[in-house]
């Protein structure tokens, strides 16, 4: 009784608008309007269609049958039905998979071989989604056939299974200082087990990195998940802006920018968990090994007057960066890609000390809220707020870069920059700052449905954003801001950006606004500076 | 200054496409259906069929052993659009392994009622048929008018619990992902084919509208 109370409830929720406005749109509404009021033509509120003739069409009950063959009116018992028939499950029979290994299927069933089972068993339904919800299939049908003693059935699984390697980060540009790109791969269930292996490389004019990563979210067939992470970085990136001088042999040079070369390499292990659906827990233990060649000295105009260069906090030489980081998200968001409502938050803090061996001490802390407002039809609006706050001296690609707030910088791929261009549509500060401690972020996107399929692309979505962001370091907020007045003080800037968001069965492909700066240098340029 | 005119022009740009999308007409109705209509007392009863929403893949799981759900709602709808009664059926239709039958269950405000046939075929008749189906009662209230009926018949409908559900395994895959972005890019539209057409969605879902009708005092005459 109260699964046919629940089935009807749930084929209530489609026709959910049309239960609201019966419920607020009584009969007696109706009855109260003047019947004069009447129009002699009928236009249908649906269609747009004028009807006109003939306005009333009975088809009196009919005494011949109005459809194909011979109907008579059921008679159903009044009593209770039968109840739905239960089975012992003899055994499970998987078909149809020909990479998925047969134990990743079955830990998503909860029923066992030798349990006695209802039909209705909402296991069996649930199994069915969850295994669709992986991603390893394009369907999953259940049936149930004769056991080999009467009252026992066996359960059939039939799969059909997808394609599971996508092409990942995927992007080309051209910097004011160097081309630059990305690719990766991702195996979303590697040799049919499961576990998702992954790799992208990243490669530009004396730069170049790469990382590996396997993550299996059911570690030792159990709910906790596992994530182990490789990175290698031979890199460089570009301080100091404003007439350069830099000695990094001796002699003093002048240069648009001075060069930190470095090199890093490090591993990643994590554990994550799902809680109460909506929420997700995480726990990594980070390490890595740092070679730097740190300009000896260096300086440049900053704030009007001639100030020395940071050069990131990094150790020059060798050094060790360990570190503990820790997450907790909360995502109620009706879909990954391309959502419409729900909300999604995550929070981080990640802790270095000399304790775990770093020699770099420091915290560092996040926090992300984006909020979905659906506004009907697909359509919706996302304000997104971010702030982060470090604590100590953390290497400088662990900090907050300007490029990752504003869409008219090139950003990062894999934590390496290719680009010197500083933020200033403001005019404001901001142009003095590009590796922060501290920064704040507010944005709002307005979304378009444009398609929904079931081919090669499964949906595109048009979308319109735009964001306000303050960047500084702590000793910045000490700093007399010379050359700047009024609300120039405030290191802040606005950003915008506008494309299109495809969601393919390859991957996610985003055409916007902030591509075409990353393809044409110049007009990159002269938007950011 | 280049800047500002180059802001502008995006500008533009993006308002010229949200009136476009604005513009882009809703999707087309329902289709039309000619039903069997019936005044008795002060309850209209209906009669059609929607033997439709029985696919060749429906009809290949009803002997699957698992239950086959059918949810039957009509709307009465005003000429000006409105919904002004509700009225559902649930049907579910399960083959017994063992009995070799098809055991029909009904439920609809009238209570709950079931039988059993031996064939699918029978089984279709009974579940793919709505016969003199008091779907409004109490006709005297409503003012003299015309109206419609508006029928939405889904076959295997999903819950919006479950559909919420399999929304949050999507959404959160259970790994240790050092960061929400990372989980993004990986896994997220990996399954967008499936959040986009197989989430929320019945395996079948017939709706049509009928034909006016007159309702009321002079209607009803």
């Amino acid at each position: 009784m109260k699964a046919m109370t629940s089935l009807l409830c749930s084929g209530f929720l489609t026709l959910a608008s049309l239960c609201a406005s019966a419920q607020e749109d009584p009969p007696g509404d109706e009855a109260t309007q003047p019947a004069e009021n009447e129009p002699e033509v009928i236009v249908d509120q649906q269609t747009g269609e004028t009807i006109t003739e003939p306005v009333v069409s009975w088809v009196e009950d009919p005494t011949e049958p109005m459809f194909d063959e011979e109907v008579s009116p059921v008679f159903l018992n009044e009593e209770e039905g039968p109840p739905a028939p239960r089975y012992g499950l003899q055994k499970i029979v998987i078909k149809g998979n020909r990479k998925t290994m047969r134990r990743v299927i079955l830990r998503y069933l909860d029923l066992k071989p030798g349990e006695v089972f209802s039909v209705n068993d909402p296991r069996l339904e649930m199994a069915r989604y969850r295994l669709l919800a992986t991603g390893f299939f394009t369907s999953v049908n259940m049936s149930l056939k004769r056991g080999e003693r009467r009252g026992w059935a066996v359960l059939v699984i039939r799969v059909k299974e997808r394609n599971t390697i996508r092409i990942k980060d995927f992007m080309f540009g051209v910097s004011e200082i160097t081309p630059y790109g990305s690719v990766g791969m991702t195996d979303n269930s590697f040799l049919g087990t499961g576990i998702q292996l992954s790799g992208s490389v990243v490669a530009s004019k004396k730069q170049f990195g790469y990382r590996l990563a396997l993550a299996d979210d059911h570690f030792l067939n159990t709910d906790v998940g596992l994530h182990v992470e490789g990175l290698y970085a031979n890199a460089r990136d570009f301080f100091g802006h404003d007439s350069i001088q830099v000695n990094a042999a001796g002699d003093d040079i002048n240069e648009p920018y001075a060069v930190l070369n470095y090199k890093r390499a490090g591993i990643q292990i994590g554990t994550g968990y799902t809680l109460l659906l909506d929420y997700f827990f995480w726990l990594d233990y980070h390490i890595e090994a740092i070679s730097a060649d740190v300009p000896t000295a260096g300086s440049h105009y900053s704030f009007g007057e001639r100030r020395p260069i940071e050069f990131g906090h990094l150790l020059p030489g060798n050094s060790a960066l360990s570190s503990i980081m820790f997450g907790l998200a909360r995502d109620t968001r009706d879909h990954q890609v391309l959502p419409s409502e729900g909300s999604l938050t995550d929070f981080t803090v990640e802790l270095s000390t000399e304790v775990i061996g770093s020699d770099y001490d420091y915290s560092k802390f996040t926090l992300a809220h984006d909020t979905y407002f659906p506004l009907g039809k697909g359509h919706s609006i996302r304000l997104g707020l971010f702030g982060g706050l470090i604590m100590g001296d953390s290497p400088f690609y662990n900090q907050f870069f300007v490029g990752d707030y504003s869409a008219f910088i090139p950003s990062r791929l894999l934590e390496l920059n290719f680009s010197h261009l500083q933020s200033a549509l403001l005019g404001t500060s901001v142009q003095e700052m590009r590796y922060e401690d501290m920064v704040g972020n507010l944005n709002l996107e307005y979304s378009i449905p444009f398609y929904r399929g079931a081919g090669l692309i499964y949906g595109i979505n048009g979308f319109v954003g735009a964001g306000i962001f303050a960047i500084a370091s702590r000793e910045d907020l000490r700093t007399d801001p010379k050359g700047y007045q009024g609300y120039e003080v405030v290191p802040m800037d606005l950003t915008f950006d506008l494309g299109v968001r495809i969601d393919t069965k390859i991957g996610v492909i985003i055409f916007s606004m902030s591509n075409l700066f990353r393809l044409i240098p110049n007009l990159g340029s002269e938007m950011a500076e | 200054m280049i800047a500002s005119r180059a802001i502008f022009r995006y500008l533009a740009a993006a308002i010229v496409i949200v009136l476009i999308v604005a513009v882009i007409p809703a999707s087309a109705g329902a289709r039309k259906r000619k039903v069997g209509l019936k005044i008795g007392g002060d309850t209209l009863y209906t009669t059609f069929s929607y033997k439709d929403a029985f696919t060749k893949s429906i009809l290949k799981k009803l002997d699957s052993g698992l239950p086959t759900k059918m949810v039957a709602q009509v709307v009465l709808e005003s000429k000006k659009g409105k919904s002004i009664t509700y009225w559902a059926r649930s049907i579910e239709i399960i083959y017994d392994l063992w009995e070799e039958h098809f055991a029909i269950t009904v439920q609809d405000n009238a209570g709950r009622r079931s039988t059993k046939v031996k064939t699918a075929a029978e089984a279709i008749r009974i579940a793919g048929i709505l016969w003199r189906a008091p779907v409004v009662a109490n006709i005297s209230g409503l003012k003299n008018g015309v109206y419609r009926l508006r029928v939405l018949v889904e076959v295997n409908p999903v819950s919006e619990e479950m559909v919420r559900n399999i929304q949050r395994w999507i959404s959160k895959p259970r790994g240790g992902h050092g960061n929400i972005e990372t989980r993004s890019n990986f896994f997220g539209s990996f399954v967008g084919h499936f959040v986009d057409r197989g989430i929320g969605q019945a395996d079948k879902t017939v709706s049509f509208r009928s034909q006016w009708f007159t309702l009321g005092e002079q209607g009803n005459k």
